[in-house]
């Protein structure tokens, strides 16, 4: 079985910065496509590992695709490898300003815009991209900024008050089943 | 036939040279003798942990700039060409996770530098040469008679490093070098394609590759370039599509399937030229390096040798003749000797007095192969190696490259996601507003 990466994305809980950590794992009979053995190793003296993201920016009728490349040599103040010597385990933790600019993104937010995002990984021989030892594309909702609202919106209501609240907490009842159903 | 004329590999010279000393002598003949009781257990598989050493000199004229994935890639190859071919004999060699008992490393595939071992030899006149990996080779010959002394790097030196790192006994261990020295057979220097002791003697059972001895796609992965190196790369008759037989034959070779004659052949004393022979047996030289008619031949059972060799056709397999058996009808007398080695591009062909003597090896206490073989599960974990047909160059290729997740045009997922965020955000807005 080929290199079969895995990744997890996510934002840390102030939303400023999207956080893409590798969770491929090391060969074992359970993992046939993690790091090493009959696969390649995740050596940083060996292979190239490029991170390209793709934002789907705008609104509902009117969508721009944005996409910029993180090239984990480049971009290695911004990663953390629990070896110095391997990729295995890397967490690229990218903050919205870096994020939006490397992608184009016309933004004055300092935290990363809730849209769709599609996440993806190469592995290939160092310096040398004729040489693909591995790849994955994964989509990433990002709803962080949405869900700190919901949850803003929640405790604002006051349940003792009159029916207004009641109405109130009706509608962010059903923003908080949306939200539950945009994160399932 | 790949042993005609001795040019593929050195483990005939090496051999030849151990039988004249009394000890290996007597060491071989104990070896092979055990071995040749075969093994009641022909039918189990047995794993055995391989370990792929890079020699890496690190000068300028370095013909190779190691790097491990590209080393691994090249091993899997090779792996996978040993277990097709010794499939039959149910072996199965397996790249080690680790190079010794305790090791953290990998294993696998291991890097090393041979700069360090370069070795500096003065010459007859008394002037210093100074002998380089990059313009000499690796140098894993020994001394020995006429032939050139042990230039280059340093053979001993080299393997005493390697014990050290690796357990060698445990571990069968091919080391992948820049070139080997030329060596002499029937009076003509030649350039030996892959070198590995028999495994009757006290020599580690190390043994060494060319990186010429690789196939063309092989030198190409690892960035092979002589040019720069002044080493001549000899021209191997088989054709760069055989190449992989090389690997079979250098393993064949350390497991013992070479013409040895160890018991006493009475008519075969004094020196025949196509054997030399003592009181107690001779050993076939090659002589001019043909067929060895005159020793013991194989007695094929119902197929001529000749026809299941594909590359036959052109004269690259046994020139030696097969023919008919004057008394046993459908039977055929091989020119080749019974314990030489006959693979073909597809397939190995190994006689059944060859599988034999294959598991009798495995099965005799103390012999390199039943060390191997006791130990692999300490060395392995892994249970299949990957079954991918590296003789399908195209069809690997687009194996290896075939995993790509394409990026998609998710837009209308965006669409729904975009319109769902705007709907809770105006509702939340107009409750935090209200």
């Amino acid at each position: 079985m080929a290199l079969d990466l895995r990744l997890e994305v996510h934002t840390t809980d102030d939303c400023r910065n999207l956080v893409i950590e590798d969770v491929t794992g090391n060969y074992s009979e359970d993992n046939l496509g993690g790091w090493g053995t009959i696969n390649i190793y995740p050596y940083k003296e060996d292979i190239s590992i490029d991170i390209s993201v793709q934002a789907y920016m705008g609104t509902s009728e009117n969508i721009t695709i944005h996409e910029g490349t993180f090239s984990l040599d480049t971009f290695q103040g911004f990663m953390f490898t629990p070896s110095e010597e391997s990729f295995k385990g890397f967490k690229l933790s990218i903050p919205a300003e870096t994020f939006n600019q490397e992608l184009g993104i016309s933004s004055e937010l300092s935290t990363l815009d809730d849209t769709l995002y599609q996440v993806n990984i190469r592995v290939y021989a160092l310096n040398d991209l004729t040489d693909m030892h591995g790849e994955y594309t994964m989509p990433f909702k990002n709803t962080c900024m949405t869900s700190a609202l919901v949850s803003k919106t929640l405790s604002s209501i006051n349940l003792l008050a009159d029916d207004c609240e009641e109405d109130a907490l009706e509608k962010a009842l059903l923003a908080k089943s949306l939200l539950e159903s945009l994160e399932n | 036939m790949i042993f005609k004329k001795g040019n593929i590999t050195a483990s005939i010279d090496v051999l030849i040279n151990d039988l004249g000393v009394p000890a290996s002598f007597e060491s071989i003949k104990s070896y092979t003798l055990a071995c040749l009781q075969g093994s009641n257990d022909t039918t189990t598989e047995v794993i055995i942990p391989i370990l792929f050493v890079v020699a890496n000199d690190m000068g300028p004229d370095s013909v190779i700039e190691y790097k491990h994935s590209f080393s691994v890639e090249v091993a899997k190859d090779i792996v996978f060409n040993l277990n097709r071919a010794y499939k039959t004999a149910n072996l199965k060699f397996v790249l080690t996770n680790k190079i010794s008992a305790t090791s953290t490393d990998s294993g696998g595939v291991i890097g090393i530098d041979t700069t360090p071992f370069v070795d500096s030899l003065p010459n007859p006149m008394g002037l210093p040469i100074h002998y380089s990996v990059a313009t000499e080779g690796f140098r894993a010959s020994t001394e020995n008679g006429n032939r050139k002394p042990t230039i280059g790097v340093h053979q001993e030196d080299f393997l005493d490093l390697l014990k050290n790192t690796v357990d060698i006994n445990s571990i069968l261990t091919i080391v992948l070098v820049s070139a080997l020295n030329n060596t002499h057979l029937g009076g003509t220097p030649i350039f030996p394609l892959s070198q590995g002791p028999y495994p009757g003697t006290d020599r580690p059972s190390v043994g060494f590759l060319p990186f010429y001895s690789l196939t063309d796609g092989n030198q190409s992965i690892l960035g092979i370039n002589y040019e720069n190196s002044n080493i001549t790369v000899p021209t191997y008759e088989g054709g760069a599509g055989h190449r992989h037989m090389i690997y079979v034959n250098l393993i064949g070779s350390m497991l013992g399937l070479l013409p040895t004659y160890v018991s006493d052949y009475a008519s075969l004393k004094g020196d025949t030229g196509l054997a030399e022979c003592n009181d107690t047996g001779c050993v076939s030289t090659g002589g001019a390096g043909d067929c060895m008619s005159d020793i013991t031949p194989y007695v094929g059972e119902t197929t001529l040798w000749s026809t299941l060799l594909l590359d036959n056709a052109e004269s690259h397999a046994s020139t030696c003749g097969d023919t008919a058996h004057p008394t046993l009808t459908g039977h055929y007398v091989s020119g080749d000797n019974v314990m030489s080695l006959r693979v073909d591009m597809r397939r190995s062909i190994w006689s059944p007095a060859q599988i034999s003597f294959i598991r009798g090896s495995l099965a005799t206490t103390g012999s390199p192969w039943n060390s191997f073989a006791s130990t692999a599960l300490e060395y392995t974990t892994i249970p299949v190696i990957e079954e991918v047909d590296p003789c399908a160059e195209v069809v690997r290729a687009s194996v290896v490259r075939i995993y790509t997740e394409k990026t998609q045009d998710m837009s209308l997922e965006a669409s729904s996601i975009l319109a769902i965020i705007k709907k809770i955000q105006l509702l939340c807005n107009n409750i935090l507003n209200r």
